[in-house]
């Protein structure tokens, strides 16, 4: 910023800035690594009060022990499925919709567009019920479409995918439709590839969402083996709810390979973030 | 939100003018809905479907044992007159109102720090979105523990001489818990919202002002908030609906009783008791719509006050 | 116009619901008709670890070898069972055989018939329906109708860590409340975190000691508050003043989310647990040395709770013969003997209680003993939010200081008195 203050008063500043994000991080940390700490802890070292952070001996039985309780390799590829459809349909529906609601002119499109915003109000646990008797009617419970239809489609994607269709310069399109080209060439030759980095967000939005849902696969999947692994962590949690170290080593595995996802693809996620709430 | 919808530019329109207008606008009627089918079908299937079908149970009684039948209104002055809804709808708004402002409060600052010229930026954008990306399901879990009577808040409580209470059971703290773990995850999440409207702000305007002799704070106050306004109405109403529907956080920590002495009942945790575990599938789909109708008022409300567009 | 039409397309959901249930099934059984006679049944129940889950799946191995005819899904709810069993009566997909619980449930079932009635079945059969436990029994039973085969129960019992009580100088475990609270107060070091008793005070964990000065919440019909009569008041008050006077506590006080694990921590001196603490220690805190002892007498009697679980067959059931075969088996005292030799839970059938698996583990034997005296936990169809709610509320309220303890059983009095009244 620039600003006539002396340059030592810049410098207090800045330093003031910097303790204030440092002690954020370590506050946003703190949690993690706790739950790190306890999970490499035997049970009856992990009571102690006040806490000791460093394990000795750091030990890893808790994740043996979940590996051999509980089919985490099953429930990881379960998450790892259902999280990957959802994305995919996400990405194909919701931009698609996101694309007439900012670029076709069609009778009722602010309605349209109203009705679908206005389903972001309606939480799940409301409908849970009639989501399950019509996810029964059409026998899909106990599988994987079962946990996948229902987030087929998000109100916040088709949003995200309308702002980013929103700032594509309209020559581009003009060009196209003088040289006579259909809707859907359009679609998919022209506005599609200038809002690659806005789909890679929405990707990983809903990779997310799906991936850490727990209400809908509780509500469908009866069967351990259709699991996924936030589910399989909850059901674990009420099984083995007062074995601290245990649970967290469990919580640890759930939250390793979002974390690796994160931080191979931190770029795309701040933009997607950030470009939801410019407009 | 809202907002948006009314002040686009309707960017379709250049495209009538090579075509006929109706020809134009019945093909363009055609591809507008072919291209929305699948959202349209889909959330009318899995959201607005039972959502309606919710606010038809809310005339029934019903156990989901035995069989409905139909009580026309009698459902809602049945409910208005639960004092256990009233403490439900307390927590909710109370829940919402601490930490709405508190969280954007705390992104915008933070957010603010973050968009001057600082070392490892990058870093701390990272370290601040991380809880964002957790399950709200494991967050529940280590916070449980965090909140232990003998856990790591009382153990940093205890360094400057404090005997923390037992958190979650303690009827006076334990929505506040729960606050504070809400405000932990998401403050980080709207960081980078506003991060992002803030880098949308012409730097052209603060040099001006600085030409102009303003201070700091007086940018900060005259330009920066103003100007993100509606980021700030992104981040509220977002903050609205969440706050108003939160659910898991509260079912885990308090182990799907709402206690200790109701202090953690949100309205969607009653909800939920009322139909599954109560039998009284009528009054939780009364509350739904109201806990529907009380989201959409109070994001009416922040639309009228945070919604216009400013002009500079 | 709108609710209308919702309302149509809702009974349409719920058609094509039914529709397709019956599709299924037929198809299912029709496949089984045409090629071997095969029916298939679903049993559902909810487990406590998959060491039950696994011997469910092996005893079902052994019932289809038996019976070849019949084949068996097991499918096991996992979290809120009472829930999602619900949501599969509503959507038309209930299990042929279920786990039917206490504490209210049996009696929601029953009374909503969504079980079938079992006489006829026992008759034929010559069931040997005279060797069960009739407290258990009649947990499942209406008006001369019975509907569901108890699998097994766990009673309320006194466990006492023998570590604590050594330190502190007791030489046996109490058997009177006159004892149990002169050993609360000895065992009690609040500098150390530690307490006479550590329970949660739910409501069976004080209605207990109503049973035992011979006052309880209701009649036995189920008809009638009797809340404040003098002897419940007497058994609420012994209960409230323990923790009143401190020797007892919550289980978040030391840190502990239920009772038994502040008793597995080794926090609390006493605890009134039933029969699935013990595996839990055993595999948790294989360290902490216990004991167990009936309930300590009171004033009136030695009467306990007990929490007994049956198989019932639902109404949807289109196999209810396959299914009574099932549970035949399963509660025969070949089947039982199995479940039994896994330590979960006490048998329902007094010929089982001396079983060799008892003499390996007499620690059990504590529990074994309070079952001749135990009462089943039960309450009317719509109290489990009363139960949840206003009971342990009050209750809080009365150990926090906040309230009489006369004025708690006045409350929950009225509000059960105004429930039974609807």
């Amino acid at each position: 910023m620039i600003s006539s203050q002396p340059q030592w008063i810049r410098h207090l500043i800045h330093g003031l800035y910097l303790a204030i994000l440092i002690l954020g991080a370590v506050t946003m940390f703190v949690p993690f690594l706790w739950s790190l700490s306890t999970a490499l802890k035997p049970l009856s070292e992990s009571l102690a009060f006040p806490p000791r952070w460093w394990p000795h001996p750091v030990d890893v039985q808790n994740f043996i022990s979940i590996w051999k309780l509980v089919p985490v390799a099953r429930w990881f590829g379960n998450s790892f499925l259902v999280a990957s459809i959802v994305t995919v349909l996400n990405l194909v529906f919701d931009s698609m919709a996101g694309y007439a609601l900012a670029r076709i002119n069609f009778p009722g499109k602010n309605f349209v567009f109203i009705g679908i915003l206005s389903m972001l109000m309606v939480p799940f646990q409301s409908v849970m019920l009639p989501v399950y008797i019509l996810l029964r009617a059409l026998g899909l419970l106990d599988s994987y479409a079962g946990m996948i239809l229902p987030m087929a489609v998000s109100a916040m994607g088709v949003f995200l995918m309308r702002q980013a269709f929103l700032t594509i310069p309209q020559e581009m399109e003009d060009a196209a439709t003088i040289d006579g080209a259909g809707r859907l060439r359009m679609f998919v030759q022209i506005s599609l590839p200038m809002v690659i980095p806005n789909m890679l967000t929405l990707a990983l939005m809903m990779f997310l969402a799906s991936w850490n849902n727990f209400l809908l696969p509780l509500l469908v999947a009866n069967r351990t083996h259709l699991w996924t692994l936030p589910l399989g962590i909850v059901m674990f949690q009420q099984e083995y709810f007062v074995n601290w170290p245990l649970l967290m080593a469990a919580g640890v595995i759930a939250t390793l390979p979002i974390a690796l996802v994160y931080l191979l693809f931190q770029k795309w996620f701040i933009q997607g973030v950030a470009s939801t709430g410019i407009k | 939100m809202v907002k948006v919808v009314f002040n686009k530019p309707n960017q379709g329109l250049a495209l009538g003018t090579s075509m006929t207008g109706r020809a134009q606008a019945s093909r363009n009627g055609v591809t507008g809905y072919l291209f929305t089918a699948p959202t349209i079908i889909l959330l009318a299937l899995f959201t607005a479907g039972p959502a309606f079908y919710a606010f038809y149970l809310s005339f029934f009684s019903w156990s989901l044992l035995n069989h409905m039948h139909f009580v026309g209104l009698s459902n809602y002055p049945q409910l208005l007159e639960l004092p256990l809804f009233w403490i439900a709808v307390r927590n909710s708004v109370v829940f919402a109102f601490v930490v709405v402002p508190t969280q954007t409060l705390i992104a915008l600052g933070i957010a603010a720090i973050l968009n001057q010229k600082l070392p490892a930026r990058g870093f701390f954008r990272l370290a601040f979105f991380f809880p964002a990306i957790s399950s709200s399901a494991v967050i529940s879990i280590i916070f449980m523990w965090i909140y232990n009577k003998f856990g790591l808040l009382n153990s940093f409580l205890l360094l400057v001489g404090i005997h923390g209470p037992d958190w979650l059971s303690n009827p006076s703290f334990a929505l506040s818990a729960i606050m504070l773990m809400n405000i932990w995850t998401t403050a980080g999440y709207f960081t980078v919202v506003f991060l992002a409207g803030l880098q949308a702000i012409p730097v052209s305007l603060y040099e001006a002002a600085a030409i102009d002799g303003a201070g700091s704070w007086r940018m900060f106050s005259r330009i920066t908030v103003p100007l993100l306004r509606p980021t700030t109405f992104f981040v509220v109403v977002m903050g609205i609906i969440g706050t108003l529907q939160m659910f898991d956080q509260s079912f885990i920590l308090s182990q799907g009783t709402g206690g200790p002495l109701h202090s953690t009942t949100t309205l969607v945790l009653l909800v939920y008791q009322f139909i599954f575990s109560y039998g009284k599938v009528g009054l939780g789909a009364a509350a739904t719509v109201l806990l529907f109708m009380l989201i959409l008022a109070v994001t009416l409300a922040a639309n009228r006050w945070l919604g216009q567009t400013v002009d500079y | 116009m709108r609710t209308k039409h919702w309302k149509l397309m809702s009974k349409g959901a719920m058609v094509l619901a039914i529709a397709t249930l019956s599709a299924g099934c037929g198809a299912a059984s029709a496949q089984g008709n045409n090629s071997s006679g095969v029916v298939t049944i679903t049993l559902s129940g909810w487990t406590s670890s998959p060491v039950e889950a696994q011997l469910m799946t092996k005893e079902l191995g052994y019932f289809e070898k038996a019976y070849p005819k019949i084949h068996v899904n097991y499918r096991p709810i996992s979290g809120n069972y009472e829930a999602l069993l619900k949501t599969r009566f509503v959507a038309g997909d209930a299990p042929d055989v279920i786990y039917v619980n206490n504490g209210g449930e049996s009696s929601t079932f029953i009374a909503n018939k969504d079980l079938i009635p079992l006489n006829h079945y026992i008759k034929s059969s010559h069931f040997p329906i005279q060797d069960f436990y009739s407290s258990a029994l009649s947990l499942f039973s209406s008006h001369g109708q019975i509907y569901g085969i108890p699998k097994d129960q766990s009673p309320l019992a006194l466990f006492y860590n023998k570590t604590l009580f050594q330190k502190a100088g007791i030489t046996a475990p109490p058997t009177t409340w006159a004892e149990l609270a002169a050993d609360a107060k000895a065992l009690t070091k609040p500098a150390l975190h530690q307490y006479g008793l550590i329970n949660s005070v739910q409501e069976p964990r004080w209605a207990e000691f109503l049973l035992e000065s011979g006052g309880g919440v209701m009649n036995a019909a189920m008809t009638r508050m009797t809340l404040t009569s003098p002897a419940s008041l007497q058994g609420y008050r012994f209960f409230v003043n323990l923790y009143r006077d401190h020797y007892a506590t919550t289980p978040p006080t030391v840190g502990a989310q239920w009772g038994g694990q502040a008793f597995g921590m080794g926090d609390a001196g006493m605890v009134v647990s039933g029969n699935w603490l013990v595996p839990f220690l055993n595999q948790t805190y294989p360290h902490t040395q216990f004991g167990i002892v009936p309930m300590p007498k009171g004033p009136v009697n030695a009467e306990t709770l007990t929490f007994p679980v049956a198989y019932g067959i639902t109404k949807d059931s289109l196999h209810p013969q396959a299914s009574w075969t099932l549970i035949r088996y399963l509660t025969s005292k070949q089947g039982m003997t199995k479940w039994m030799n896994l330590g979960l839970a006490l048998p329902v059938r007094p010929s089982l209680i001396n079983l060799p698996y008892y003499a390996q583990h007499p620690v059990l034997q504590g529990l074994i003993a309070d079952l001749p005296q135990s009462q089943a936990w039960t309450f009317p169809p719509g109290f489990v939010e009363y139960v949840t709610t206003t009971m342990t509320n009050q209750t809080t309220l009365v150990i926090d200081g906040r309230e009489s303890a006369r004025q708690a059983l006045k409350v929950m009095q009225q509000d059960g008195t105004q429930l039974l009244g609807q």
